[in-house]
């Protein structure tokens, strides 16, 4: 279960490229393509072994207009489905 | 027996193709004659008949002659095996990426070669993924030395579009190759649907959608590539060519203006391409 506390990485085998600010993710298995919005692409891009889900949620409160509370709530909700995806791996979680 | 060959030259990537049979390789000839080429080859196809040892069932051999993309890839490390979807166990073919070899053991039917044109798919897939380039679903046409791509799924209208472009040249209403050139993005014609053995520089990117009245909308970069990418069949190529794949699909979006073209069957689309500019 991801918890603030968890760390979390990119799948390395996902080729991936952030287009005007935009994301494309590929699942080379199932052949299939996805594109992230500009916040989806920000959480993505900023998903990184050494941050914890936390201070990826404070990342994003810098970078858009958004209650913590809703960043939270939305940062741990895209995290869930990237993980159910096998983009992201959940490192540690406490 | 001795073996003939014969080069068939797709978007500047040159096939030597070896066949020992001679109404075979008259076969091949008549069927890739608009690709037929004299360039120096880049990689080589062994087509042989499929040996005693290589058991594969009436049902298999059946659903490979007659079911459209029936096979698949599947890769380790720098080869890929040619299988049925069906049944992965038995190798019907290779790519072997750095010998540049490849090889096929062809099922024949009154001596035309059933799954040539599939494995010579895969074929470019691979090679030209390595160099940047790639394959896609799309009906190209060129009009005033400039090329103009049409992508979208079946059905989606790219034959329709053909229709509609009488008297301009026809890449092709199927499947297109793209490679980027001196920094811009060519069009290719392939032996896939009908067209021609031509190229330009692309002008514009079209995602087709039916609909009743003629409308153009711009499509933004990013949603420009994941629609280009749903329609550019890397699926089985392996991480590193779909890498080379996204990369070059990224840069070409970023230079060609994408649009969403809603076209009906009696749509005037050159007249309303040409009010856009």
């Amino acid at each position: 279960m991801l918890s603030l506390k968890s760390c979390v990485s990119k799948n390395e085998k996902v080729p991936w490229r952030i287009i005007e600010g935009e994301a494309i993710l590929v699942d080379v298995d199932k052949g299939e393509v996805i594109h992230l919005n500009e916040a989806g692409a920000e959480i993505w891009s900023s998903i990184d072994e050494e941050k914890s889900v936390d201070e990826i949620i404070n990342h994003i409160c810098d970078q858009f207009e958004v209650a913590k509370e809703t960043a939270e709530k939305d940062t741990l909700e895209f995290l869930d489905q990237m993980i159910e995806k096998g983009m992201v791996e959940c490192l540690k979680s406490p | 027996m001795p073996q003939k060959s014969l080069n068939v030259e797709i978007a500047g990537l040159c096939a030597e193709i070896f066949a020992e049979d001679s109404k075979v390789f008259a076969y091949l000839g008549s069927r890739f004659r608009n690709f037929l080429s004299e360039s120096e080859p880049d990689f080589d196809i062994d087509l042989r008949e499929k040996p005693k040892s290589l058991n594969i069932g009436v049902e298999l051999l059946n659903e490979l002659a007659n079911m459209p993309q029936a096979t698949t890839l599947i890769q380790k490390n720098h080869r890929y095996s040619f299988v049925a979807k069906t049944d992965s166990t038995k190798e019907i073919g290779f790519i072997d990426v750095e010998r540049k070899r490849c090889l096929l053991y062809e099922l024949f039917k009154d001596s035309r070669a059933l799954l040539f044109t599939d494995f010579l798919l895969f074929c470019l897939y691979v090679f030209l993924g390595s160099s940047n380039g790639f394959l896609l679903h799309a009906c190209g046409v060129v009009k005033d030395n400039e090329g103009y791509v049409f992508a979208g799924p079946s059905e989606s209208g790219k034959t329709t579009v053909a229709r509609l472009s009488k008297g301009l040249t026809l890449l092709s209403d199927e499947c297109l190759c793209i490679k980027e050139s001196d920094n811009s993005y060519r069009v290719y014609g392939t032996p896939w649907g009908k067209g021609g053995n031509k190229f330009a520089k692309i002008k514009n990117v079209f995602f087709l959608k039916k609909g009743k009245a003629m409308a153009f909308k711009r499509v933004k970069p990013a949603a420009a590539a994941s629609r280009i990418l749903r329609d550019a069949s890397f699926g089985a190529l392996g991480q590193q060519i779909t890498r080379n794949i996204l990369n070059s699909v990224a840069k070409m979006v970023d230079e060609v203006p994408c649009y969403e073209m809603r076209f009906s069957v009696n749509s005037p689309i050159w007249e309303s391409i040409s009010d856009l500019y």
